[in-house]
């Protein structure tokens, strides 16, 4: 569980990620240099550059270089920010990925270096995205680079190690990210999401509808801090799957009610990069295809016939390896089947019923039985649907909304329900 | 170099790495009480690979917003108020950072002179400038439905003039 990189293709992710929320980042900013990156623009150099430690590189550094050369401010300004971007691109197209990934780096802190004033969290998370395309073996993959070495450089201890470092920074990012809200008193009353929603600078939409339910805005705030201080925990567990989506949810969420779509995307980036493969890798284990974990003597399973997703649904099922004996059952044509199996019509109203050696199952537990007697039916959605019924509990979750989108079905389709059909003699 | 001492470089690198990673993590300002040349070279390279990142946005609490209006006169007389704004939400989100920064007492004169003198140069009909500095007051939920609203509150209020700001 601790490292599973199988190839480099996370540090890939990464590597994409980054330089693609860099070049977004370049698109933005490019057109408002003047305001937010010239000497002359609204924060001076001399005083933005205060507030950096005297050994980080800056613009006015850079300008002192050029000035010899002829070069104003403002050109050598335009210059770092055209490297940026160009360093940026090849980093994407993996080319020259190590010194892509540097020069985009360095130019990276110049920028916001000069510019504190106006960096807030995408530029730190872009200088440890950057700072580990520089160290990781990112470019073995998917690049420019790759396709260019005719024998391909197995992942080797690298792809490992920076994946494994790339999961215990999360894990730092969000238990100190959880912590430091924990402490704080308006994540538990909801007023810290209220408080984000309502300031302009982060306003989608007005917020005011929400105070006719201020236990929702309340448990989005309590969510936010338990989804952050157990991530660090659950992502080594089996819950791995389930808290990882949890934050990347989270971080869905940030992008569309707060509006902070870059700062998302390199969360979203660093999540894919550090634990995708391994999620990806654990969902297709749970679509693959399997054999039946148990055989039968008989399997019975009696349907609504009318109802095409039911009907579907019984027909992909590969129940042959299962029992010796299997019988499919449609009630709505058949019209002794409900006498003589002893089904009572209300079963067949919402679901279907399988009887496997004389035991009964109704509903969400004949959903559950059929994902563990047949393989892994060949159509797609049947397919997830019985993955995720595998599981007792999730099928007792997921079957109310089974049930709704039949009934929705058949409505739409004006197809009677069981009760309502006509009754054939 | 041999493998094995490659392996043990690179994981007790790594360990160094994410320990300065750790040490800078959350709001807490651990770093006061680490001794001061120790605690400066984690700082450089903290800022360098990423790892001096104080976790704490919106932690623990969310900051309000402070906007600025600038009231410019003219020679004619005529007078216009402005706001630093754009069409773009990501340029809007950093000028609102740029913006909070009037909250430090030790940015805050300089930040004004240079606000001052940017809407002087971009406005060269202008002859002075007023700042109107606001800071916006969320009531907390259980206040709002009380009724009571958001509302901007003035927090500071500058001056200047063409000649005691001269354009670059």
């Amino acid at each position: 569980m601790l490292s599973e990189a199988a190839s480099c293709k996370p540090l890939a992710i990464l590597r994409i990620g980054t330089a693609a929320i860099l070049l977004a980042q370049g698109a933005y900013l490019w057109g408002y240099r003047d305001v937010l990156l010239y000497d002359q623009g609204l924060v001076p150099w001399e005083l933005g550059e205060s507030f950096i430690d005297a050994l980080m590189p800056r613009l006015s550094g850079i300008v002192a270089v050029l000035a010899p050369l002829g070069i104003s401010s403002q050109v050598a300004t335009g210059l770092v920010v055209a490297v940026h971007l160009i360093a940026a691109l090849a980093l994407l197209l993996g080319f020259a990925t190590r010194p892509s990934a540097v020069v985009a780096w360095l130019t990276h802190l110049v920028l916001i270096g000069t510019g504190v004033a106006y960096t807030y969290g995408l530029g730190k998370m872009l200088v440890i995205a950057l700072f580990y395309c520089v160290v990781m073996p990112v470019g073995r993959e998917w690049s420019f680079d790759a396709s260019r070495r005719r024998v391909s450089t197995p992942p080797g201890e690298d792809a490992s190690l920076s994946v494994l470092v790339l999961r215990l920074h999360l894990c730092i990012i969000y238990g100190a990210a959880g912590f430091s809200k924990a402490v704080g008193e308006q994540w538990w009353t909801g007023d810290a999401v209220w408080r984000a929603l309502s300031l302009p600078q982060f306003r989608q939409f007005d917020p005011a509808p929400l105070l006719q339910w201020p236990l929702l805005v309340q448990a989005a705030a309590i969510g936010a801090i338990a989804v952050q201080l157990v991530f660090p925990l659950l992502v080594w567990t089996r819950y791995r799957v389930a808290i990882v989506i949890a934050a990347e949810l989270l971080h869905l969420g940030i992008a569309i009610f707060l509006g902070l779509w870059l700062f998302s995307g390199i969360m979203i980036v660093l999540n894919a990069a550090a634990f995708g493969e391994s999620v990806w890798r654990t969902v297709a284990g749970w679509l693959a295809p399997r054999a039946p974990s148990r055989h039968f003597g008989k399997v019975v399973v009696v349907y609504d016939g009318g109802c095409p997703f039911c009907s579907d649904y019984v027909r992909y099922q590969e129940l042959r390896a299962a029992a010796e004996t299997v019988e499919l059952v449609d009630a709505r044509t058949d019209a002794g089947a409900l006498a003589r199996y002893e089904i009572d019509p209300i079963d067949l109203e919402d679901g279907m019923v399988v009887i496997v050696d004389g035991a009964y199952h109704r509903g969400d537990a004949a959903v559950h039985q059929l994902s563990h007697l047949s393989r892994t039916p060949r159509n797609w959605w049947i397919a997830v649907v019985a993955a995720l019924s595998r599981s007792a509990l999730v099928s007792r979750v997921l079957y109310p909304f089974l049930k709704l989108g039949r009934r929705l079905a058949l409505a739409i389709l004006r197809i009677p329900r069981f009760s309502q059909r006509e009754q054939r003699s | 170099m041999k493998p094995e001492t490659r392996r043990l470089l690179l994981c007790w690198g790594a360990a160094a790495h994410l320990l300065v990673a750790l040490v800078y993590s959350t709001h807490l300002q651990v770093e006061h009480f680490i001794p001061a040349g120790l605690e400066k070279a984690m700082r450089i390279y903290g800022n360098y690979s990423g790892a001096h990142t104080h976790f704490n946005f919106f932690a623990p609490m969310v900051v309000s917003q402070v906007r600025v209006q600038f009231r410019l006169g003219a020679g004619d007389r005529t007078l216009r108020t402005v706001e630093v704004a754009s069409d773009s939400s990501e340029v809007n989100q950093r000028l609102a950072m740029m913006f909070n920064f009037y909250l430090r007492p030790n940015a805050r004169l300089a930040l004004v002179e240079a606000w001052a003198r940017h809407q002087l140069d971009v406005n060269p009909d202008a002859e002075w400038v007023q700042l109107r500095v606001e800071m916006l007051d969320i009531p907390t939920l259980e206040e709002l439905r009380a009724g009571k609203k958001a509302a901007w509150v003035e927090i500071g209020r500058h001056g200047a003039t063409r000649v005691s700001a001269p354009v670059r």
